[in-house]
């Protein structure tokens, strides 16, 4: 019978594999646009899916979190082991890198240890024939007992040889898996010692013999659930031993590496011809002291030149068409309407949350530009630089990552802040991270430097950049002084080796970031500038007798310190809902879509330079949205963390900008 | 069920074998600290029990069901050594009188749980071997260090003499078992054995060398004077070394261990400026690593390329 003979039904395939083995592209070239972002059930780790049809038979792959072994160091890595030992798919395909087979056999020995239905997946093969290596698929397969499809998944190269094989395995055409990675002596006794330390029918979600290997790893997840499991007394003798033990992670992680180099020696052949790769050469630069975060600013400069270079252009154009001219559009077709409709919809909806989607082309850039980095292998490099400098404000290289990503959307770097293993070094990330000079804030920072700076824009621009950085950079050294002293952090990371950019992978992520900001647009921000629509409308009849304006006139004796007038309080009130919103509530409020004048010449017509400055200054520091609010309560699981982060910014904003208010005038911009 | 008395002699006997000794009616009385009528009268009620048997000049036996008895008592005296040492913090010149008590209130099922946890465990504290359930165990061979041949290194087996006085002496000479010393030469004089420990000259006088069972050291017990191991921020840019340790959190070993990091892989170091983070090469995959995070990451130097 062929491997293609049985068919039919639906197949779960888990796709498995350490970080930089090109698993995202795997899945990609699997799925294409049938793919699925979301959030595994009751945790904060993403979820992808996405389905395959050949024949009749669906094959629905799920790609788990990127993960070097099954003991759960991070959320990623636990919900990937928790998802192939509990969900039980019917086949995992893990994915490993061919160019660096070694580091990648550990997770297929610890996969081969819990038995579970396997597919190796030997990807970037032309990676490694360019680095002189080859690897023999065959002498792989009887190795390890378990059917090895070579793949070039950035060519959709062995797709289809994947899907017989998982096929294959999951009905059972496949031999029996070859006998396990041995374990020594020592461990076996270690191993034994403790089962009879625990009851035999002792109920757990893993299987025995694993589990109690975990435990000897000093696996935390096993062992809150042992402690669970246990009574009190039962769970301090099974404590004191593994602490006894705890050296055994040597030895049974030895015994699997030793197991792991001799396959590899076995299956790798190294051609004369193997050179230095590029990347080391490219290293050298990359990953210097100087020439490194020379480098790196470059790279920034490069971003942001693109962002406003090329995105703004885009951006006016799109305000003209979309905003502008549909308002007026929409005028005309519903003359006769009541006055009250046409102004929901010109004002409220295309004002607001149209204005909000023609910043996507500027998102856009951004969104590919992170993409492009981090798929080429940069962002690794970039982190390790700034280590050193990351280090004196008590954060660690990788925490540069995430807060990076907050250059976008301060909602990905507080999500992304996971990748930090250290609690104190997670929470001071997530706590700082809403400083971060968001795409959303920089929106209505270029629009008002742009209209009140004109040549020295780009200048007052970069300044409002640097004061959030200084003052992230005061906090997370206040914070891991004074709250978070005496908490380790640890700094280990993979610098993967560098390879082409693979634009499908590229184009997907910087697709599914897009997708989400226009959803994000059609619904909480459309959400938020009908209410402000509704708030500046109802109850009177002008702005003025509105609700919003009420407001906005009670707080204007804070506001007048800083030179802002009640629009003003009330545009930044709205920022709370998104960033972005200052712009569409501006607009509503100043009437824009509508006329001839466009909302920045508006704007210098209600405001002096010195309020200007001041209030994009505290828009800079305003409270985060309500979006990374609510992602600051999921990942510290704290409402006082969240507490604390509104409050310190809503003080710190304030302070800013009645001094910066207070100064220009000084200097003579308050006319 | 017998009485404390007549447990304590099988136990001496069996002792005795156990070191391939004749148990005789003298051996017994000095080994006890009794006098050699009360043997002889002891000896007498246990071979009417069928515990022992008594032969010529002296000499006695276990039987079948005496050996029995004896191995289960030396067995639960070893495992409670080990457990008071090990869980309870007790220092090892402090178990013996506490397993003695102890010994004579252990269950057969008290027994084979103690065994099973300590399963890992060969010897106790002094360096006595635990025997298996009901199988008794020959000593490891070994000599007296009194009468150790000629100059050379050797490892100490076990202690003879578990009173506590003799063991705190032991600890003030930092003498225990599996430790290494170099013996050079027995004075005939006073019989006392001049021994050198971590280059430190040391006089054993002859009452203590004869109590401590020692063994030639084998080559692998030997420390050499090859480099120790050293933090691998020590190395520099293209210098390798082979990963001797890594400590420090769970997680952080985890994922060392995960990358490839394991004791006896080779590490290139490729990056390391004196200050901040350092980039290593393992197994094909560069990491970068933490200053203080590679202080714990312990290398033998093996050369530069």
């Amino acid at each position: 019978m062929t491997a293609s003979g049985v068919s039919g039904g639906t197949l779960r395939v888990a796709l498995a594999g350490s970080p930089n083995t090109g698993k995202s592209t795997v899945f990609n070239s699997l799925t294409g646009l049938s793919q699925h972002v979301g959030n595994w059930p009751g945790k904060t780790v993403e979820l992808k899916t996405g389905t395959c049809q050949r024949g009749d038979t669906v094959f629905f792959f799920v790609d788990l979190p990127g993960s070097y072994s099954l003991t759960a160091n991070s959320p990623e890595e636990e919900t990937a082991r928790d998802y192939i030992i509990q969900d039980q798919p019917d086949v995992v395909a893990v994915v490993v890198d061919a160019a660096s087979l070694e580091r990648n056999l550990y997770l297929v020995c610890e996969l081969l240890e819990l038995g579970v239905p396997l597919v190796v997946v030997l990807n970037m093969t032309d990676v490694a024939d360019g680095a002189g290596l080859r690897v023999d698929p065959q002498a792989l397969q009887s190795a390890l007992g378990v059917p090895v499809v070579p793949t070039v998944a950035t060519r959709g190269e062995g797709m289809s040889e994947l899907l017989d094989a998982v096929q294959a395995v999951a009905f059972g055409e496949t031999r029996p898996p070859a006998p396990l990675p041995p374990t020594s002596a020592e461990v076996q006794a270690l191993v034994e010692s403790l089962g009879g330390m625990l009851p035999p029918d002792l109920a757990l979600p893993y299987p025995r013999r694993w589990a109690l290997v975990k435990l000897l790893e000093g696996d935390r997840a096993i062992a809150g659930a042992m402690k669970q499991a246990l009574s009190t007394n039962g769970w301090r003798g099974v404590d004191s031993f593994l602490r006894l033990h705890e050296d055994a992670i040597l030895e049974i992680a030895g015994a699997r590496d030793e197991w792991v180099a001799q396959t590899s020696q076995r299956v790798v052949h190294r051609s004369e011809r193997e050179r230095v790769p590029l990347g080391e050469r490219a290293d050298r630069i990359l990953t210097h002291p100087v020439g490194g975060v020379l480098a790196l600013l470059g790279v920034l400069a490069a971003i942001f030149w693109a962002m406003f270079g090329l995105g703004t252009p885009v951006q006016k154009r799109l305000d003209e068409w979309l905003v502008q001219g549909s308002a007026e559009r929409l005028e005309s077709a519903l003359e006769g309407a009541p006055d009250r409709l046409v102004s929901l919809l010109a004002d409220g909806v295309i004002g607001g949350a149209g204005l909000v989607l023609t910043f996507v082309p500027i998102l856009a850039i951004l969104f590919l530009a992170l993409a492009l980095l981090e798929d080429v292998g940069y962002m690794a490099r970039a982190a390790f630089v700034m280590d050193r400098f990351m280090h004196r404000i008590g954060l660690r290289g990788k925490s540069f990552l995430p807060l990076f990503l907050g250059f976008g959307c301060n909602v990905p770097a507080i999500l992304g802040s996971r990748i930090v293993e250290s609690r104190s070094a997670r929470l001071t990330t997530i706590l700082v991270a809403p400083l971060m000079p968001c795409a959303g804030r920089m929106v209505v920072v270029t629009l008002f430097s742009a209209a009140f700076f004109g040549g020295a824009a780009a200048l007052v621009s970069w300044s409002m950049v640097t004061m959030n950085l200084a003052v992230l950079a005061l906090m997370a050294l206040l914070l891991s002084r004074f709250v978070f002293r005496g908490e380790e952090t640890g700094f280990v990371m993979e610098l993967p080796r560098y390879h082409a950019p693979n634009w499908r992978t590229v184009l997907m992520t910087t697709w599914q970031r897009v997708r989400a900001f226009v959803v994000l647009a059609g619904t909480a921000i459309l959400a938020v500038s009908l209410v402000v629509w509704a708030l500046s409308n109802f109850p009177g009849d002008s702005i003025q007798d509105s609700a919003l304006g009420m407001i906005g006139r009670g707080l204007e004796p804070l506001g007048q310190l800083m030179g802002l007038d009640w629009q003003m309080i009330v545009a930044l009130m709205t920022s709370f809902v998104a960033k972005e919103n200052t712009i569409a509530t501006l607009g509503v409020i100043l009437g824009t879509g509508k006329g001839d004048v466009d909302l920045s010449t508006q704007l210098t017509q209600v405001m002096v330079p010195a309020a200007a400055v001041a209030f994009i200054a505290v828009q800079m520091l305003f409270v985060p949205c309500v979006a990374s609010l609510a992602a600051i309560r999921r990942e510290t699981q704290s409402w006082r963390w969240t507490g604390f982060t509104v409050g310190y910014m809503l003080a710190i904003s304030f302070a800013v900008g009645i001094i910066i208010y207070q100064v220009a005038r000084l200097m003579g911009w308050g006319v | 069920m017998i009485d404390e008395r007549s447990q304590q002699y099988l136990k001496a006997i069996g002792q005795m074998e156990e070191e391939g000794e004749e148990a005789t009616t003298s051996s017994l009385a000095r080994s006890l600290g009794v006098s050699m009528p009360s043997v002889t009268e002891m000896i007498q009620r246990l071979s009417v029990k069928g515990l022992v048997e008594h032969q010529r000049r002296g000499q006695v036996r276990l039987t079948e069901d005496g050996q029995r008895l004896a191995i289960s008592l030396i067995r639960r005296h070893r495992l409670w050594e080990a457990f008071l040492v090990r869980f309870l913090g007790f220092s090892w010149d402090e178990v013996h009188e506490e397993a003695c008590r102890l010994e004579h209130a252990t269950s057969t099922g008290l027994e084979e749980r103690l065994a099973s946890f300590l399963r890992d465990l060969d010897t106790c504290p002094h360096g006595h071997n635990i025997p298996y359930r009901g199988s008794p165990r020959r000593a490891e061979p070994a000599v007296p260090l009194s009468k150790f041949p000629g100059p050379g290194p050797v490892r100490v087996v076990r202690i003879q003499d578990e009173t506590a006085q003799f063991l705190r002496r032991l600890t003030q000479l930092d003498i225990s078992p599996g430790r290494v010393l170099h013996a050079e030469g027995v004075r005939s004089a006073d019989g006392s054995v001049r021994v050198r420990l971590d280059g430190h000259s040391h006089q054993v006088p002859a009452e203590v060398a004869e109590r401590i069972m020692v063994q030639p050291a084998q080559t692998e017990d030997v420390p050499t004077d090859k480099p120790v191991a050293v933090a691998v921020t020590e190395l520099r840019p293209d210098e390798t070394g082979i990963i001797a340790d890594l400590s420090g959190g769970k997680s952080f070993v985890a994922r060392c261990l995960a990358l490839g990091c394991t004791p006896g892989a080779e590490v290139k170091v490729v990056r390391n400026g004196g200050r901040g983070s350092l980039i290593i090469s393992v197994r094909g995959t560069q990491v970068a690593l933490g200053r203080r995070e590679a202080e714990r990451l312990l290398v033998k130097r093996a050369g530069g390329t």
